[in-house]
């Protein structure tokens, strides 16, 4: 990630940090705290937090500690009484509180950041087609398979504001494996077949390689339908299903030539805006996904899709996204299935997970109080959405 | 080059890719109208829906 406030960006896959294009020279514990510090910029962050992530934990007196916040601060031209940047909050910690822009780095082989609990290893298989697709284990616990959804990159999306929180949170109990499907993200961009059995295909292999035998699958919004047509072919692979967001048709197959119409213009400015950084399409076309995200997510939820793949790739991804319907799967599943879905899903209605859950016999269905599509961490409706899927998972 | 000229360059190539954009828009929907992208297009905010839709304009799209 590439970060820059006042005069300063600071470059954690370089390890630099510049003022007015200058580097400033940093010892690498402060360069770490700085990096740590603006990371977290969302919240206080205690000592004992600092002492986890920038010193592994290690003893660590409070005058170094105070040294090196100092140090810190003289780095990017502040201090203790001015306190511009780095804020200390009486007997709760400090907070970086200058305002901050984010950037994805271009090069796709991100160093992992500080400040991250766990590490996830990312492997390659191969599809039946010879594409290879690359997938990430992470965490301990019972095993959770997410199955891949609306453009996905292992790397970008375990550090991004958007998806983070909620991977991290996912691996926090359950030993995660996710995999980027064919044609974007860390698997094969240039690929002959992009379809619907082509993902479930993708997912197949997946598992093929990791060698699991019985798992839980998440399926978020497409990553749904990949999830439900899985389990009806492999039904003694798959424990439980947990739907979120997820549809059986897709817009071309939901009866409406309106719809069809509207998805055809859509896709239509979607290809036009992919090449554009500031395409107020792409930016509105990610709003609609998280209508109550920050700029900054939202910016970086249109960063990572113009990132991720080309223009080409995700005309084609999302045509197939749009012509899915495994209406005919649903009652054929013998797997518990939670389903849930945010009230004012502007991508995806409601309607799309009531059905769901009304076909798939005796699946639970939730219904969360959110405009997003892309669930964010802090929002009322997150705490539900764990509650519900980690009890879920847990009986 | 002056901020207002920086301004019209950004504008021309806008109308660019509003010209590209609107080609293709016209091959997938034949009949399409300033008003059904008006009515149908998902940005929420005001005057970003109107520039956008501005650009469309000059682009001839009527």
């Amino acid at each position: 990630m590439l970060f820059s406030f006042k005069d300063f960006a600071l470059d954690g896959e370089r390890r630099e940090l510049r003022a007015r294009g200058t580097i400033v020279p940093v010892e690498p514990q402060v360069f770490d705290l700085l990096v740590y510090l603006v990371e977290n910029r969302d919240r206080v962050v205690s000592k004992d937090d600092l002492i986890a992530s920038v010193w592994g934990g290690r003893v660590v007196s409070d005058s170094t500690l105070d040294s090196r916040i100092n140090a810190v601060r003289k780095a990017i031209g502040d201090n203790g009484e001015k306190q511009e940047l780095v804020r200390t909050i009486a007997r709760k910690g400090i907070r970086f509180v200058g305002s901050v822009q984010q950037k994805l780095d271009r090069q796709v082989a991100a160093v992992p950041l500080s400040g991250f609990a766990h590490k996830q290893e990312i492997s390659f298989c191969r599809s039946p087609e010879k594409n290879n697709i690359a997938y990430a284990a992470v965490g301990s616990g019972p095993l959770l398979v997410k199955t891949a959804n609306w453009l996905t990159h292992l790397e970008y999306d375990w550090e991004s504001p958007v998806w983070s929180p909620l991977l991290q949170r996912l691996a926090q109990k359950n030993r995660l494996i996710r995999y980027d499907s064919r044609g974007n993200g860390l698997s094969d961009r240039d690929v002959e077949e992009i379809s619907f059995e082509g993902f479930v295909r993708d997912l197949v292999a997946v598992v093929e390689a990791t060698k699991i035998e019985r798992f839980a699958i998440l399926g978020i919004s497409q990553g749904a339908a990949i999830a439900i047509a899985y389990a009806v072919s492999q039904p003694e692979k798959v424990s439980k299903l947990v739907l979120y967001g997820g549809y059986a048709k897709g817009r071309n197959r939901r009866g409406s030539t309106e719809e069809a119409d509207k998805a055809r213009v859509f896709l239509s400015l979607l290809h036009h805006g992919w090449g554009d950084e500031h395409s107020a399409y792409m930016r509105a076309f990610s709003a609609v996904f998280l209508p109550n995200g920050s700029p900054e997510q939202i910016k970086w939820f249109a960063d990572l899709q113009r990132t991720t793949t080309t223009a080409e790739n995700a005309a084609r991804i999302r045509n197939v996204c749009d012509g899915i319907d495994v209406t005919e799967l649903l009652p054929k599943i013998r797997v518990p299935t939670l389903v849930l879905h945010a009230r004012h899903d502007n991508v995806v209605p409601l309607e799309q997970g009531r059905s769901l859950a009304a076909s798939i016999p005796h699946a639970r269905f939730v219904t969360l109080e959110s405009d997003n599509h892309v669930l964010l961490a802090g929002e009322p409706a997150w705490d539900k959405f764990f509650l519900e899927v980690e009890a879920f998972l847990a009986t | 080059m002056t901020s207002r000229e920086t301004q019209d360059t950004a504008m021309t190539g806008q109308i660019d890719a509003a010209q590209a954009a609107l080609q293709e828009l016209r091959r997938v929907q034949p009949n399409i109208s300033l008003a059904w992208l008006a009515g149908n297009l998902p940005i929420r905010d005001d005057s970003e829906r109107e520039h956008y839709l501005q650009a469309f304009r000059k682009a001839g799209l009527t």
